[in-house]
């Protein structure tokens, strides 16, 4: 039976969308095409099975990074093993993929879509509390006091410090002073304010006034409004893996699209893989005008739930909830 | 014929007629959602819904066409959650895409020996872009800022690439002594 022909131009507009090239314009001929001829049809589905086989056999395991091996490797054919080694072989194979199939069926494999987890459980844990960690400490010139951001500036004193934070926008962060005191800095998302130690509030109805420079200005990935900014990562930065050899802890990186957007300059995301809780982010290179040290990291602490009314400037913050 | 009788542990079972046929799965689901990371996903949320029914699959049927039933739903689901999706179709296209997918499926061994022929004869340049963007995992911007060619260069060659292998495969297929 003749298999009925296919439009020449199939053959160019399914390897633009497969390699995510195509536009608009394309994507709809292309899809006229697929509803005009089975014959079309035949053929762009030689080209997504092709597709397939080739990233199949890339993501075999077997393959180098040298291009010849690569080859070499998709050239040979399977060879035929005596039935005796198979017998003792295929089980045993069988038994440790069947376990990671069934104990851990859902571990997402695409960067985009181990973020998308990571969005998702920090969604459904909209209480979180993370200690930060400074990694490296501010430039020089810019951990002077600035007049706008008083005499000890919320981002000068990060080291040690606790952060609570509920979505959308409201955190607590708790920080001690170079001179013993301990400071509260928070917002509930309409107001913000500052206290120190068990004193008197100073609030402002400017959700950012006592944020400074820990508030993420637009198209910037900060850390206090974390589930509105891991949204933005996909769009501002590009996700990649950066290990998944610790079964326990996956972490993914994020490096910025653009010079022109502000932000970190990088991200880290270590969350676990089968929850996608996230444990721990790390920020490399953070801008050098909000002030504040260059790269910190936020470890998780707890995501117990927090009273109602823990992010009001009226909360006496005495003691961790 | 029906594929081999699944020895008595269901796990293993499962396992083998897995492993055997996800290529295929693979495969199926690339052709509906068109995007290679979103079908590794729902490999493998596929996996984990086939092994919740693997009760009720039947031995005397092939794996693969079981299956494929599933992959379909989930699919059409991945579909149906997208905002935007890389290729829009009207559901009676998409119905028979899927069925011709279906029925391509059953040939996937055939065309994977065929593919390991075809391999050889492509070019040095063609080579090196499909391991770039297969094994490397580059975006064709990428290879085009390694490469310093433009974009519609790169994308050039993986075309020449990817109708090179088809046609050859296709010719290995319709004549197979040869």
């Amino acid at each position: 039976m003749n298999a009925e022909r296919s439009d020449p131009a199939v053959d160019e507009l399914a390897p633009l969308l497969l390699h995510g090239a195509a536009d608009d314009t394309q994507r709809a001929t292309l899809a006229q095409l697929l509803t005009a001829s089975s014959g079309n049809r035949r053929r762009f589905l030689e080209h997504t099975a092709l597709h397939s086989q080739l990233a199949q056999a890339a993501k075999a395991g077997q393959f180098s990074g040298n291009p010849a091996e690569f080859f070499h490797a998709l050239e040979t054919p399977p060879v035929a093993r005596p039935r005796r080694i198979l017998k003792f072989w295929l089980p045993a194979a069988a038994a440790v993929i069947a376990a990671c199939l069934v104990a851990i069926p859902l571990l997402p494999a695409s960067a985009s879509a181990a973020l998308d987890r990571v969005i998702v459980a920090a969604k459904s844990s909209p209480d979180r509390c993370y200690q930060i960690e400074v990694l490296e400490p501010a430039d020089p010139e810019t951990t002077e006091a600035r007049a706008d951001r008083g005499r000890f500036p919320a981002t000068n004193h990060l080291e040690g410090a606790t952060l609570w934070l509920r979505s959308p926008g409201q955190f607590v962060l708790r920080q001690t002073l170079p001179n013993g005191e301990t400071r509260f800095v928070g917002s509930d998302g309409n107001e913000s304010w500052s206290r120190r130690g068990q004193g008197t509030s100073r609030v402002s109805d400017d959700p950012e006034r006592f944020g400074g420079g820990l508030v993420a200005k637009r198209r910037e990935i900060g850390f206090l409004d974390l589930d509105r900014q891991l949204d933005e990562l996909k769009p501002l930065y590009q996700i990649e893996w950066l290990d998944r050899s610790n079964h326990d802890l996956w972490k993914l990186r994020g490096t910025r699209r653009s010079a022109d957007q502000g932000g970190a300059r990088e991200i880290e995301l270590w969350f676990s893989p089968n929850s996608g809780l996230l444990q721990r982010m790390v920020l490399r290179q953070l801008p050098r005008g909000n002030g504040g040290p260059r790269s910190i990291a936020l470890e998780l602490q707890s995501t117990a739930p927090l009273p109602d009314d823990f992010f009001n400037s009226t909360h006496p913050h005495t003691t961790s909830p | 014929m029906p594929e081999n009788l699944p020895p008595p542990d269901p796990q293993l079972a499962f396992t083998r007629l897995f492993v055997a046929n996800q290529a295929a799965l693979h495969g199926f689901l690339v052709s509906l959602v068109h995007d290679l990371h979103a079908a590794d996903d729902l490999l493998q949320e596929l996996a984990g819904r086939l092994w919740v029914k693997f009760d009720s699959y039947d031995p005397g049927r092939p794996f693969v066409a079981w299956g494929i039933g599933f992959a379909r739903l989930v699919a059409m689901e991945w579909r149906r959650k997208q905002q935007r999706l890389p290729l829009a179709l009207d559901e009676a296209t998409l119905d028979q895409l899927a069925n011709q997918a279906a029925d391509q499926a059953g040939q996937q061994d055939e065309r994977r020996e065929a593919l390991h022929e075809c391999l050889k004869s492509l070019t040095q340049h063609q080579r090196q872009a499909l391991h770039l963007r297969y094994q490397e995992e580059l975006s064709v911007a990428a290879i085009a800022r390694s490469w310093k060619r433009t974009e519609m260069a790169v994308y050039k060659v993986l075309k020449h690439a990817h109708r090179s292998l088809l046609d050859c495969m296709n010719r290995a297929l319709s004549h197979p002594q040869s």
